[in-house]
Parts: C-alpha cells; structure tokens; sequence
C-alpha cells in the first residue's frame, strides 16, 4: 500500500498525520492540501529532500512521518505597477531639468554676466514677467527703433524662452540689442573682448527702459493707477518727500519738494556696519545751495523721508568710488550687513507711516498667532496638523487699495542679491542669487551654471573679503500668512 | 645565581684552573663532583657549551638543586648542540644522551611554571610527543595555549604537529570543546567525527554541535535516537534566527529601520537640493534597496518591501537592480527558511526576470549557514542552472553557492557543475558559477571541481581569458584548496599551462588561498617581492615614440604593454593574497597594516586600489582607528577606483559594529561626493555594512577567540573583495548582486546561553577587553574593563566573556555564539 502518512509544513504552520498516496496523481495531495491551507494547488511548491514534487511522484520516495515542506501563498501574486518608473540615469537633460524644476541659466558671452546677473535679479519678480507678457511688440532691429522698446521686446523675449528652456540660453539677441542702445556697453578691451561693465549702471538702464514702456497695471479701470505712468512707476519706484532747511538762518522756511526714486542707495562711511545704516544717512545730509534769503551759497540740511514705498526695493551698496589716479572704479570691500527681511517703517513720512500702521498690526497679530501656535504644540508635545496652504486665507494683497504695486506694511524680504567678486566695478565676476520657492531655498545664477545654496549662504554675501559681496539688493514685499 | 652555595661564586676567578685540575683528577667520584662545580660555573663564564659538556661528565644529581637559573640555562645549550648534533652522521647516541637529559629538565620545568620553555625545548628537540606524559591537571591549559598560540610562528609540517600534539593532550583531558576546536582547526572532518562520536555526555556533544553549526559543519547522525535527532538539529542551525531575534528583542531593537534612518541626512550640513527631488535615481533607490536589506538583514521585518508598496519599490529599481532588490529580501529573512520562503514565493511567479532571479537568489541567501531537512533550497533552485535566461542563471547559481557554502555536496556540485560545458553560458555566468563551485566546495580539494575549472581554463582562448568575469575562476579553484596548503600543489602545476596573461594571476590566487591564515612569511616574501617590480612602461613608451617613430618599435612597446597589465592584474591579486595571509594573526597583521602604507604611497595605481581592499580584510568588522584614518585619506583620492575601493572597505572593516566615527566619516564622505553618483554608491553601501544587522552582526571570519578560521566567510569577503578588484565593471556595473556573497560571512556576534535541555537561560557574565595571557604563569585574568550583564550579549570584536558566578559550568572555554551551562553541584551561594 503507497500510503503514507506525512507532516507538512507551510510557513510556519504544520499540519500533521496527512494521508498520501503515491499510486494518485500529486494533484490529489495538492487538493488536500489546498483544503487545509487554502493555496491553489498550482500555486504549491512542495518539497523533499531537495526536490519538488512536479506532476508525478517521479523518483521521489516516501516514508511515514517524513516531513514535506510546502511554499506558497493564497494572496494576490504581485504585479507589476502600470507606470514604469523613470529613472533620473535615463532622462536627456531636458527632461531632467524639467523634472528637477530647474531654471535655466544664461550663457556668458565674453564678460557678459553683468548682463546676465541683471536679468536673473529682474527675472525673480513674477509682477514684472507678468507684465512683459502682456507687452506686445515684435523685436525690430531696424535702424531707428525706439530704444525702450528694443529693450523691452528683447527682455521679453528673452524671458520667454528662458521659461521654456531648462538647459542654458545664450542671451546673444538682448546683448545685441543692448549694444546698440547703448554703445557704451559694446566697449572693447585690448584684446578684442567685450569690456566687462558696472551691473548696476546695466540695471538702471535697463529699468528706465521698462519703466518708459510697460504699462501701469490696472491702467484705465481703476482712477488710482492713473496717477502712475507705468508699471515700473508701480511697483519699483518711491517717492521722498524731501526737506530743505537751511542752517546758517533761521529766516527761510522750509522747503519741501517730491523726488521719485528707483533705487535707494546705502553709503558706506566709516561707522555704517549694517545696511540700515548706510540707508538713513543715504536719506540726510548736509549739501550747499544758493539760497535765497542769504542771497550766497549756504549749507542746508536736506532731509528725505520716504512717501510711498515700492513693492519692490532696490538697494545700492555704494561700493564703487572713483578713483582719479588709477582711473579705475575701486570697490570698498567692507562688511555691510544686510538682512534677509527688512523695515523700512522709520524711513518713512509721518503720513506714510500712520498709513502702514493697520496692515503692520495684521502682520503683528498673525505672528503671535505663530507663537501660541507653536507653544501650543511644545506643550502638547504633537505636532497640529499643518495648515494646509489652500484652505489659508487668500493672500493679502501687499499694497494699498488705491496704489497698485505699493508697499503697505513696510516689510520686505529679500528677493534677489547681485553680487560682485573682484576689486573694481568693471572687472571681476557679477553673480545674481534669487529667492526660490521655499523659505530656505536659495539659487545661484553663475551665468549658465545654477546651483542651490541655502539662506546662509546668502547672509554671507555681505562683504568683508574677496568672497562675492552685494552690490545690489532686491526686496520684495513680505506677504502675509507666508512666513 | 641567587640558589648556588655563596662560597662558589669566589670559584670564578679559579675557573681555568679548576678546569686544568679537573683534568688531572684520577678520582672518579672526585671528578664527577668537579664537573658539577665546573657545569655551575661555566653558566656565566663560558661561552661555547662547557655547562653542557660538564653536567654529562658530572654525577647527574637532581636537576634542580642548582636552581632554576642553572636549568634555563642548560635547557639553551641542549637546544644549540641539538641543532650542531643534527647534521652528524653519529648522531644516535649523542641524540640519545641529550634525550635523557630532555627527560630530566622537562618534569622540572613543567612543575616550576615553565611551560613555555618546556614546551620550546621539546620543539626543539622535536619530541613534542614527551608533553602528553608530563602535562599535568593544572599545567594542560597553559601549554596547550601556548602551544596553539606557537602556530603563526612555526614553519609548515610543525604547526600541524603542535596542533596535534594540543589536541594529544585535550584528548587525554576529555576536554572535547577544546580538542574540537583543534580537529576544526587542522581541517581534519574524520577526527573531527570521531572526537564527536566519542564523547557521551550529552550536553557537551550538543556544545560540539553548536561548535559545529558555527563552523557550518554538519555530518549526518543517527536519525533513530532522539537525542541525535535534537543533536543534528543544533548542527543545522535550525534554531538560529529564533535566537537571534530573542536577542534582538533583548536588545528592543525589532523596529525595522528604513536607509534614511542610516543616511541621516539631516545631520549633513545643509545641503540644498533644487526643485522636489521626487524623480526616482535608479542608482540611489538601489543602494537603498542593499542598505534596507544590510541594516535588516535576518530581523525579518522592513518597512521598505515589506509593507503594502513593496512590490511598487521592486519596480523602482532598474533591471539588474530589481533582481539585487528582491534578493535583498532574502536578506531581510535571513536564516528563517519556514517564514522567509514564503515571502519569497509570491516573486517567483513574477513575469519580470529580473526580479525572478533575485527571488532565487533570495531563497538561497535565506538559507545561508542553515540546512533544513526538506533542501528547500536545492529543490527551488537546480531547475534554473541551465536556464535560458542569463539572468535566472545568475540569481539560481548565486544562490545554490550560498546555501551550500562549506556543505561540499555532491549533488549540489553535480547541478553546478553543468554549467560549464554548456556553450550558451555567458562569461559572467562561468565566473559566477565558480564562485559558486569554490564557496560549496570550499577547503575541501574537490577533484571534481578542480578538473572541471581547469579543463574550461584551459579551452579558453587567450582574448577570452581577459574577460573580467574570468578572474572568478581562478578565485573559485582558490577557494577549493583554501587553507590546504600543499594540497594546491598539483594544481598550481596545472596552471602552468594556461597562457601568460592568466597564469601568473591564477597561481598566485590559488597559492594565496591555499596559505590563508597561515601567516607563512615566505609567501609574503614572495608577494611583497611581486608588488615591487615597477612597470613603468608608459612614460618610456612615449619617450620612446618621441625619440623613434620606428614602426618596430612601436610594435615593441606594444608588447611591453600588454605584459605590464598581465603582471599588474597579479600584482592587485598579490595585496589581496598579503591579507589572506596575514590575517587572523595580531602580529603579522600590524607589520602588513605599515607594509600596505607603503604600498600606498609609492604603489602602482593598480595597487594602490587593491590595498584598500586588502585592509579590509585584515581588519573585518573591526574598526581600528588607524586603518579608518588610512582608509578616509584614500576615499578622497583622485584616482576614482583607490576612492571606490577604499569607501566600500571602510564599509567592511566597520561591519556591524555602528561605530559612531566611522558613522560620522560616511556621513562627511555622502555630503562629499554628493554629486559623484558612483561614490555615493559606495558610500551608501558602506553606510549599510557599518549598520548591518542594526549592528549585530559581524564578516568576521575568525571566531572563537579569533583562533578559528571560518573557510565559508572567507570564501564569501573573498569573492566581494574579488569583484572589487575591478569595482567599475562589476560592483557599480551591472553585477552588483556579488555584494550578496558576503551573506555566508554574516554571523551574530552573540552569546546566547542555554541549559543543558536548550532552554535559554539567562546567567550574568562578565564581558571585557580580551588580555593575552599566553605564556603566563599560573590564572590570571583573561579580560580587562570589564561589564557585568545578563545573556543574551553582544561581543564586540577583541571581547571576551566569562561568566560571573560559580553557579554554572560552561561546556565551552569559549564563551561565544551558543553556550551550554551546567549547573556547579558545588556552588553554594
């Protein structure tokens, strides 16, 4: 009789005392089996001695009590995800940069990253893209076509393609265009190469350009944008309201006068150490002018106070002066702190800063929220759920209601850093480094190379060696509810 | 002098004098007792052999009443005239007399605490056969130590006679733990079964089997009495990973761990990464994949393949990679055959080869260093050998290597065996089929194995023995002679036939395996002779070429070239074969860690690549200070191969050991070469062996103190050093899965204790610093800093444990890996 009684293991299960008979087919165990394990049979591997039993018993001998092993499992067999994954060895570089999200850099074209570092700086503010694109006007190189326009077309269409690309774009067109318009640029050095320029001159010339062409936004609709004239006039120029007074009488009054800027600039005398600093002596200062009274030449203090701030802020360091015997532009490479979030309330006019007060106290309120939240949370020792970003109130708008592309609190964050490497203005390296999307995120626009670095990083772009310095500092407007 | 009379130090002016008297004295009683005088003189004041020649002319008193000075002395001078002796022809009846005298001072210096130079004149003597008679009780541990501790530092036929003449004098103790562990020592499966078999206390026969299952030893025993049955049971190893995870749940450190938990990499100085870092690199999800394995490794549980998306994480890996992936499972399982196969079962329905293959090789990794009854492994596996895909090839062969390591099996071999003839078998298949063939038949000189690998070198082609694949070859014929020294003798000659670019790499691979853990200075001799030879040809090539555009020439140094990569491809074999020489000796090991520096420095490149390997070996699982500080230097280094090689040996010296430097070095060395895709790689499999096991497990191959060679982890750390040898083409290429032959290397570095009936049984025990105490006299303590704790333990590399109360007797003077306790029937407490 080729009966036998067997034990079976299957996993870590046994089940002992199975009857098997070796003159039925395998099929016959397998179904016992299957009954007390509920695996299919053609789902069981089962073995003895080194063998699997396969559809006959074979050579496979039997003995009572043997113990036979049993693999095999009654789930799902596995299969294989829908989407094949993609993997990063296998991507083009196009592929990889737009997975990667990564913006594209600039080709340098002989001494250009003056050129390029300029434009990264103005590419960071997403209200000025959004304006280029509304721009229309086709790039015309004919002979005399505006030049604003040029510049303004070139920019655009620069931009364009840099959002398309994610590998570097070669800035050849806007170069051109900029030589032209502005011949200056176009200078040679002795050996035939473009001469390397000053980036803050590049960027004044290019902002007026943009400021005499793109539109204010909200122009027309609303009698508020009215009193602008443009875009740039928006959200990059301020207005001071500056005081006159002179010291050698008492008998004049003062005066008072509007001026409009698009850049403050920090000076860097002996005792300024942090930008803000250098900003408020910017603002005052003794200058001599013919006054009227005395009827001669008089010292007068002039005093500037800020009217209407910018959503957007630029600041000089005046790091370049001239220097008559070398006839070069020599660059202070002294440390200025700067700070990645900046108040400018005790720059501004009495009227301006009565009007910043109702959003300053938002901003106020929403941060000891923070606080209590995050006490809240130590004490619990959980984290609360994050608040997810969508179910946030819309974000406030930064500016008045009645002037678009103002500042209405007085806070700013840094946006962008154009930084200079080197002893004077016209020679050296310019790099730009821009604000990415997250808190701590932060771009380095090396012409064509673009690497992330971190906040400290930028913190130590303030000078004090031969390590990129700020030359010009972009602030954008703090927006509530995003820390 | 302190014993001699006081009045015979103002002899010493009178020595030639008494000398000349001597001579004149016709008395025969008068003249023994002057040579007495004059053979106690002539200890300080000759120099040729007078003390010698006057105490067999003198009146042949107790050797001991002139002190023990007296003797040592006398014991030196029977040692030179022996040596003078020898070369006689009339030898016989001088031999005989200094015998006698052996006789006399041997008693006397066993009894006076002088093993060692008892032990050194009976070498001398080449009588060490005299020892079984005058060991005593008390003096057996100390000679027998020293003996065993004399076998770095004898040439070859004595250390097996010292082994022998140790494993004399357990045998006449009945100390069985210890005779065994000499049986395993000399390779000798016969003796090996015979002190088994005789020995009938029951619970030392089940320290022996576990002895045994550590070594993997097994031999079939008699399946008809019960207490066999649970015998051979321990000899399996079945019990193993039980163990092991009751440890590990001592230890609460079940929790599987993910490789972030590893990277750390909020620890790294922040490194900012651009856009999401959601894109899957297949080089980054396959470290990943051999970290959660590594740090997993037999615990069973992961978070990564295990969990719900397991299978989707097998899909994140490319090709070659998903086959490693799902082997990686394997790994997770380790040791436990009943649950772990049937995680794998469910892939090797997969329709993907790919991971088909690894579920293979996984099922084999699962029963690494285990045998279970039913062979699941062999019945899984055999079918695919010969299958039409490579890929299944690779993973079945691998795996049926890993299984059977050390198991010699015939039918195992016979399966493996067919791969060779068969014309379809890509390069890598053949060199991993050796790998194979050399890991189950490892040590043992399998003819069969051995025709075999040398009938299909010697089909090969000149052009085809180039193949980088091939090299495994050459290890695998190693690895059946590992540790066999002469035994590779006829081989070595059937060598000699293959074409020169392999041959001198062959034979020095099988000469080197053949003398591993030898410490033999003569191959090292010859292997350090090998690395020096400079072939700087290339720099001559061009001089040359500037000077003569000769066509001639030309042709010339074209051969020239192709002969220094011949000798180079020996001269990376002959650093390893340092290693494998030098290591398990504390001794020859430091002199190679200053040789290698040097080697290092002023290398060939292709050296400087393998030194980093050899270190690896030299000092496994034991992160000594300096070799880490050598080998973070070399991971910065600008040839990418010595950096390769020298991040993956930091990864092997610190295996399973969680050492927090080494740690922190990995973590440096990620943010390093964070952009280097190949380095990161290597880091991250470091990463994974320094925590391998959650920093439980260890590679290394010596055990038992560090006495005791494990030919099956050797085979395994050889064949992943091997691959190294050319990381570019194998480790980072497509053939990453070698990693995987580390697995037979894998061991808890645990001390589990158990009652005679296998129960676990918790007992305190003291663990420290291991001290040498070869050599000295009478108990002294064998650890030091020590800690008291409670079985189940961890050992650290270099640690000792002893229990800490008389309750128990241990079964095993090693405390280590499975431990049987007898109750003290005279403890009192």
């Amino acid at each position: 009789m080729p009966v036998y009684t067997v034990n079976v293991k299957w996993g870590r299960e046994k089940f002992e005392g199975i009857e098997c008979n070796t003159d039925e087919s395998p099929l016959v165990f397998k179904a016992t089996l299957f009954s007390l394990s509920g695996v299919q049979p053609d789902r069981q591997k089962i073995m003895i001695k080194g063998a699997v039993l396969k559809d006959d018993w074979g050579s496979i001998s039997l003995t009572n009590n043997a113990t036979l092993m049993m693999m095999g499992t009654a789930d799902e067999l596995p299969t294989a995800p829908v989407t094949k994954t993609m993997f990063v060895e296998d991507m083009t570089e196009s592929q990889l940069a737009q997975a990667l999200e990564l913006p594209a850099g600039l080709t340098n074209l002989g001494n250009t990253c003056y050129l390029n570092a300029t434009l990264q700086c103005l590419h960071s503010v997403p209200e000025l893209r959004d304006s280029l694109k509304k721009f229309t006007g086709p790039v015309t190189m004919t002979g005399d076509a505006q030049a604003d326009r040029l510049i303004t077309n070139g920019i655009r269409d620069l931009f364009v393609v840099m959002e398309r690309s994610s590998s570097a774009v070669p800035p050849v067109i806007m170069l051109n265009i900029l030589h032209m318009c502005f011949p200056r640029f176009a200078e040679k050095n002795e050996h035939g190469g473009l001469q390397q320029q000053d980036a803050n001159e590049c960027w004044t010339e290019l902002v007026r350009c943009l400021q005499r062409k793109l539109p204010a936004v909200g122009a027309g609709s609303q009698d508020g944008a009215a009193q602008f004239r443009g875009f740039i006039d928006q959200y990059f120029g301020g207005e001071l309201d500056v005081t006159m007074k002179c010291l050698e009488t008492d008998d004049e009054p003062e005066s008072h006068n509007s001026e409009s800027f698009y850049q403050l600039s920090c000076f860097i005398e002996k005792e300024v150490k942090y930008m803000h600093t250098g900003l408020k002596s910017g603002l005052e200062g003794e200058i001599t002018k013919h006054s009227p009274t005395l009827g001669r030449d008089a010292r007068y203090l002039k005093q500037s106070k800020i009217k209407r701030l910018p959503g957007y802020l630029s600041i000089q360091m005046v790091r370049f002066f001239y220097k008559g015997k070398e006839a070069i532009n020599a660059k202070i490479l002294k440390d200025i702190k700067f700070p990645l979030s900046l108040d400018i309330f005790d720059l501004c006019s009495k009227e301006l800063q009565e009007k910043l007060i109702p959003a300053r106290e938002k901003f106020k309120q929403w941060e000891d929220e923070c606080v209590q939240k995050a006490q809240a949370e130590s004490e619990t020792g959980q984290k609360a759920k994050p608040v997810p970003e969508a179910v946030s109130v819309e974000r406030e708008p930064f500016c008045f209601p009645d002037d678009v592309g103002s500042s209405s609190s007085g806070f700013y964050e840094l946006r962008a850093v154009l930084t200079h490497k080197g002893r004077s203005s016209s020679s050296g390296h310019y790099v730009a480094w821009v604000r990415g999307k997250k808190k701590d995120d932060w771009l380095m626009f090396d012409d064509e190379n673009v690497s992330a670095v971190t906040s400290d990083d930028i913190l130590k772009l303030s000078g004090g060696g031969d390590w990129h310095c700020a030359y010009v500092l972009l602030y954008g407007p703090r927006i509530l509810g995003v820390e | 002098m302190t014993s001699v009379p006081k009045p015979l130090k103002f002899l010493r002016p009178h020595f030639s004098s008494l000398k000349e008297v001597y001579d004149k004295i016709n008395d025969v009683g008068t003249k023994k007792f002057c040579a007495d005088v004059l053979s106690v003189l002539s200890m300080t004041m000759s120099e040729s052999r007078e003390c010698l020649k006057f105490r067999m002319s003198g009146s042949l008193e107790p050797i001991g009443s002139w002190g023990h000075e007296y003797v040592r002395h006398l014991t030196g001078e029977i040692a030179q005239e022996w040596q003078d002796v020898e070369g006689r022809s009339d030898k016989k009846q001088e031999q005989n007399d200094l015998l006698k005298l052996v006789h006399d001072v041997v008693p006397y210096l066993m009894q006076h605490n002088a093993e060692p130079e008892a032990c050194d004149i009976l070498m001398e003597v080449e009588k060490l056969d005299f020892l079984l008679d005058y060991v005593d009780q008390s003096a057996y541990p100390r000679v027998c130590l020293y003996l065993r501790s004399c076998i770095p530092y004898v040439p070859d036929p004595e250390n097996t006679n010292l082994l022998k003449t140790a494993l004399g004098i357990y045998r006449k103790f009945n100390q069985y733990a210890d005779a065994l562990f000499v049986a395993i020592q000399l390779n000798d499966i016969d003796l090996i079964k015979e002190i088994y078999e005789s020995c009938l206390d029951k619970a030392k026969r089940k320290q022996m089997a576990c002895i045994l299952a550590r070594q993997q030893i097994y031999f079939p025993l008699d399946e008809n009495d019960p207490d066999q049955v649970e015998e051979a049971e321990l000899m399996r190893n079945v019990q193993l990973n039980g163990h092991f995870l009751s440890l590990a749940r001592e230890l609460d450190i079940m929790d599987p761990k993910v490789p972030e938990d590893i990277y750390k990499s909020h620890l790294e100085p922040n490194r900012p990464t651009i856009g999401q870092g959601s894109i899957d690199s297949a080089r980054q999800n396959l470290s990943a994949s051999f970290v959660n394995g590594l740090v997993n490794a037999a615990f069973g549980k992961d978070k990564l393949m295990m969990s719900e998306t397991g299978n989707d994480w097998l899909y994140k890996n490319k090709e070659h990679g998903m086959m490693s992936a799902a082997a990686a499972l394997g790994l997770i399982v380790l040791w436990d055959i009943e649950g772990g196969l049937s995680i794998l079962d469910k892939y090797l329905y997969s329709k993907e080869d790919y991971v088909k293959a690894g579920s293979l090789l996984g099922c084999g990794i699962v029963t690494s260093g285990v045998r279970n009854e039913c062979d699941p492994a062999f019945a899984l596996l055999s079918d695919y050998v010969t299958h039409a895909s490579m890929t299944m090839r690779l993973g079945s062969i691998l795996g049926l290597g890993v299984a059977y390591a050390g198991s010699n099996r015939q039918d195992v071999l016979n399966v493996l065996l067919h791969v060779f003839p068969d014309p379809k078998s890509s390069m890598e298949v053949l060199g991993v089929a050796s790998i194979a063939c050399g890991m189950v038949a490892v040590g043992s000189c399998n003819g069969q194995v051995n025709t075999v690998l040398l009938q299909m070198l010697m089909e090969k082609t000149e052009s085809e023995l180039k193949d980088t694949y091939l090299r495994f070859c050459a290890l695998g014929l190693g690895l059946v002679f590992l540790g066999r020294q002469e035994g590779a003798e006829a081989t070595l000659a059937a060598l000699e036939v293959i074409p020169e670019p392999y041959r001198s790499m062959a034979i020095t691979l099988v000469d080197v395996c053949a003398y591993a853990g030898t410490g033999n200075v003569l191959k090292v001799q010859a292997l350090l002779h090998a690395c020096s030879e400079h072939y700087d040809t290339k720099d001559q090539e061009n001089n040359e070429k500037k000077e003569d555009k000769n066509k001639k020439k030309d042709s010339k140094t074209k051969d020239k070239e192709t002969e220094t990569n011949n000798l180079s491809s020996t001269q990376a074999i002959a650093v390893l074969g340092l290693a494998v020489i030098a290591m398990g000796e504390d001794v020859g090991a430091d002199m190679m860690f200053r040789t290698f520096g040097h080697l290092l420095r002023y290398g060939e490149p292709i050296i400087r690549r393998a030194v980093p390997l050899a270190l690896a070996l030299l000092s496994t699982s034991n992160p000594r200070l300096q070799v880490l500080d050598v080998l973070s230097k070399f991971s910065h280094d600008s040839d990418a191969e010595v950096a390769h090689n020298s991040i993956l040996a930091m990864g092997i010296v610190g295996a399973g050991t969680n050492n927090a430097r080494l740690a922190t070095m990995l973590r440096q060395l990620a943010v390093y070469h964070a952009k280097d895709p190949n380095n990161l790689f290597c880091v991250r499999i470091a990463q994974g062996l320094t925590h391998l096991g959650k920093g439980t497990l260890t590679l290394c191959p010596y055990h038992c103190d560090r006495q005791i060679m494990n030919p099956v982890a050797v085979a395994g750390l050889l064949s992943f050093l091997m691959s190294c040898l050319d990381v570019k083409n194998i480790i980072l290429g497509k053939s990453h899965y070698l990693i995987y032959c580390l697995v037979t290397a894998m061991k808890p570095r645990m001390l589990v204790t158990f009652d005679p009936d296998m129960k676990p049984l918790p007992v305190s025990v003291r663990v420290g610093q291991a001290v040498d105490v070869v050599g000295q006299a009478g108990n002294p303590k064998t650890i030091t800093g020590f800690q008291t704790h409670t079985t189940p333990v961890l050992l650290a590399y270099g640690e000792r444990a002893e229990l800490a109360t008389e309750e128990y007797i241990s079964q095993t003077p090693v405390m280590e890996g499975f431990v049987i306790l007898e109750k003290n029937p005279n403890y009192e407490a």
